[in-house]
């Protein structure tokens, strides 16, 4: 019996290859989930201590950008999983489009997002370059400030890789479809970019629309 | 057929390996190395502290002593001690898998874990760092100019190997298997370590995010932690715990695990309670989540928090009694052989039982009050860092080193230096119980003249402990060139890794292996 080239010595046949994926991609995000867990606890218990500061914080970040890119990533989520089903249909063209079409839409994420930035440095508002306030609410505006910056950028590398792999696997589902085992393992960028989307819907109200509102 | 160890003797071939038993022989190499630096820095304290003054080192010089070896020993040895080596090694073998799920996630473990550790190494030789392991606040963030930062990345770095591993681990234990290798007949050893992977996994991001947010205080003044900031010190330690009172399981599950493996196999009985020894496991990694804030009793932490928390910890010692009554029961009526290994091993069961009950003391709230910040609170985690883990990792060894190197190492010497270390232990620890009690601080350099005499028998001990760890680092070298084959099965031992010859083949099986009952003592045909 000649096994396929695309199987691991370590595994016996195709199906237990793309099992060991598939939980493999699941055990990553539970590690993630608790990398943002441990992010999000200490931002909320931020938020209890200094709650005026970050009501401030978050007047100042621009909530119709953030609304936007709320909208581009779920619809990426959306074109992500209509990806993984339609590869695992064997129809790679389309697979490719629907991969290439996610990776635009979180090219347009990170663009929106560094523009955002971009406003925020414009109004020194960030700690370590250029923050600066000369208002009542200085430690808690600056601790609100440097989760903004932490959260949102360690998310914005998130997006950037997930990017990567959207592109390799419609370079991959375009062109080289032979190399695409069955079951496909499209499935597991799926499962990361459904992460990225994720903990975006925690950051996308923590930190613009809490208390922003009024 | 060559095996994995002369298939190819490049260095290249070492270095770019994927083979699971090549990468647990790096592993092993590389933290030999980090537990003589750790070693080493535990050698100056106990000759500082061998007198009442404070004559050897300065007292800055002895903070960044007790900083670097706890920093060193803990997540540069203990932490990847038995699984990145042992477990590494053993658990395709055993469960009769070709290597695990992702080999190459394996070798970058490696090389992200010895990154990080010369990071960790360097922050050390520019000057170290004087804030205890524990990097508490606000001194770590605000008073304190030590390189807190670079080591602190150092242990960020490290943490993903942790975390890689644990989930190659997860994954390998799910989808590996052989075909007839059921869960209830995986190796206790196997259980372990699948309960360990699965603290590693999810305790450690809370560890990486506990560093950044230190580090982030340090360099941009974000109050988090530091009061004068606006910050909450305490919040450190309930993040810091969080991480570190599960690490305490992922040091000690393993340990658990050889002693399961090697007690049957002397004892030639099954293991009694199998079901209840796997079990266990689980239960410890569940429960070791809900009761890190027994670290903060004496911190200001509310009175029913403690009280909830103390609670939690007596029943952490549920799973650990079934655990140790169960290896009891496995030597009712056995015909035991008192060779290396289990020497080692029922050396571990005494000295982490005395480790778990002291730990039932500090469990106790107005008992903790007294003990809090003393020798008996170092006295307590060393019997079950060095007493347990150390005595099973040891165990380990004695035990698989025939199957991983080959080779047999000389039995008497062996038994020696699993004596040694035992009665050399006892001597370092068993007084600073006592000292501890009578009220002597832990971090201490110099300490009032009545508590001289115990400290004088706690270094005499050091010096025996130290003699026996030389010596399994210089006969196992030896045994490298001179040591007579072992054989495919020198203990005629059940468990797959035996079937399989020693030093194994480059991918372990040829065919798919048989698998029978787990311990299945005594050898049917044999005895
Ligand atoms: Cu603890």
């Amino acid at each position: 019996m000649s096994s396929p080239p695309e199987l691991g010595m370590q595994f016996s046949d195709l199906r237990q290859q793309k099992d060991a994926y598939r939980l493999g991609a699941w055990v990553f995000v539970a590690s993630e989930i608790m990398l943002f867990a441990g992010i999000f606890l200490v931002y909320l218990i931020g938020r209890m201590t200094h709650p005026e500061a970050f009501t401030e914080g978050s007047h100042e970040l621009n909530q119709f950008l953030g609304a936007v890119n709320t909208a581009i990533l779920l619809t990426s989520s959306f074109s992500v999983a209509v990806a993984v089903s339609k590869a695992e249909d064997k129809k790679y063209r389309t697979a490719s489009w629907l991969l290439l079409l996610t990776a635009v839409m979180g090219i347009c994420f990170l663009g929106i997002k560094a523009y955002e930035w971009y406003e925020e440095y414009e109004r020194a508002r960030v700690p370590g370059l250029n923050f600066t306030y000369e208002g009542e609410h200085l430690p808690g505006l600056l601790l609100f400030f440097w989760f903004y910056f932490t959260s949102t950028a360690l998310h914005a590398i998130h997006v950037t890789i997930g990017v990567l792999v959207n592109l390799w696997f419609a370079w991959v589902c375009r062109y080289r479809a032979h190399w695409v085992p069955d079951p496909s393992p499209v499935v597991l960028s799926g499962i990361y970019w459904h992460l990225v989307d994720l903990v975006w819907i925690f950051l996308f109200p923590f930190l613009y629309l809490v208390g922003g509102a009024s | 057929m060559k095996d994995y160890l002369y298939e190819d003797v490049s260095l290249k071939s070492w270095l770019l390996t994927t083979d699971h038993k090549r990468i647990g022989i790096l592993f092993l190499l590389t933290i030999t190395f980090f537990f003589i630096i750790g070693g080493v820095a535990a050698t100056l304290m106990r000759m500082e502290l061998a007198t009442a003054p404070g004559d050897l080192v300065s007292a800055d010089v002895y903070n960044r002593l007790f900083t670097l070896h706890g920093t060193v020993m803990v997540w540069l040895f203990l932490i990847p001690s038995i699984p990145a080596t042992l477990g590494n090694f053993l658990l395709p073998l055993m469960i009769g898998a070709k290597d695990l799920a992702f080999p190459r996630l394996n070798l970058l473990s490696w090389y992200v874990f010895l990154f990080g550790g010369l990071l960790t190494l360097w922050s050390i030789i520019i000057g170290g760092v004087d804030t205890g392991w524990t990097f508490y606040t606000p001194y770590s963030t605000t008073y304190t100019n030590s390189h807190v930062i670079m080591m602190a990345a150092g242990i960020f770095i490290v943490g993903f190997s942790s975390i890689f591993s644990g989930l190659n681990f997860i994954v390998t234990v799910h989808s590996l298997r052989a075909p007839e290798m059921t869960w209830t007949r995986l190796p206790l050893f196997v259980w372990t370590l699948y309960a360990t992977s699965l603290i590693m996994v999810l305790a450690t991001p809370i560890l990486s995010v506990t560093l950044v947010l230190i580090a982030a205080e340090r360099l941009f003044g974000v109050g988090i932690f530091d009061p004068a900031l606006g910050g909450d010190p305490l919040l450190f330690q309930h993040l810091f715990w969080f991480y570190s009172h599960p690490a305490v399981y992922i040091m000690i599950l393993p340990g658990m695990g050889v002693i399961s493996e090697i007690l049957p196999c002397f004892a030639r009985r099954p293991i009694f309670g199998y079901k209840f020894i796997a079990g266990s496991s689980l239960a410890i990694a569940v429960f070791g989540f809900l009761v890190w804030g027994h670290h903060m009793f004496a911190a200001g932490q509310s009175l029913y928090a403690g009280l909830v928390f103390s609670f939690l910890s007596f029943l952490v010692a549920v799973p650990s009694g079934i655990k140790v009554f169960s290896w009891t029961a496995t030597l009712y009526k056995g015909s035991i052989r008192f060779d290396t290994p289990m020497l080692y091993a029922l050396g571990f069961m005494g000295l982490f039982t005395i480790g778990g009950l002291t730990g039932l003391f500090l469990a106790t709230l107005a008992v903790d009050v007294h003990l809090t910040d003393t020798f008996f609170v170092v006295a307590h985690f060393h019997f079950i860092m060095v007493g347990g883990m150390l005595m099973a990792y040891l165990g380990g060894l004695h035990f698989w080193w025939p199957k991983m190197t080959g080779k047999l190492y000389p039995e008497t010497l062996g038994r020696i230096s699993a004596v040694l270390i035992f009665l050399g232990f006892n001597g370092t620890f068993l007084p600073q119980f006592i000292l501890g009690y009578l009220g002597m601080p832990r971090r201490y350099y110099a300490y009032p003249e009545q508590f001289e005499f115990l400290n004088v028998i706690s270094s005499a001990g050091a010096v025996l402990l130290a003699l026996g760890y030389a010596l399994p680092l210089a006969y196992f070298t030896w045994s490298l060139i001179k040591g007579r084959p072992a054989g495919a099965d020198p203990w005629n031992a059940a468990g797959l890794e035996w079937k399989v010859s020693s030093p194994p083949p480059h991918h372990n099986f040829e065919t798919i292996p048989v698998v029978e009952q787990p311990y299945r003592y005594p050898r049917p045909g044999h005895e």
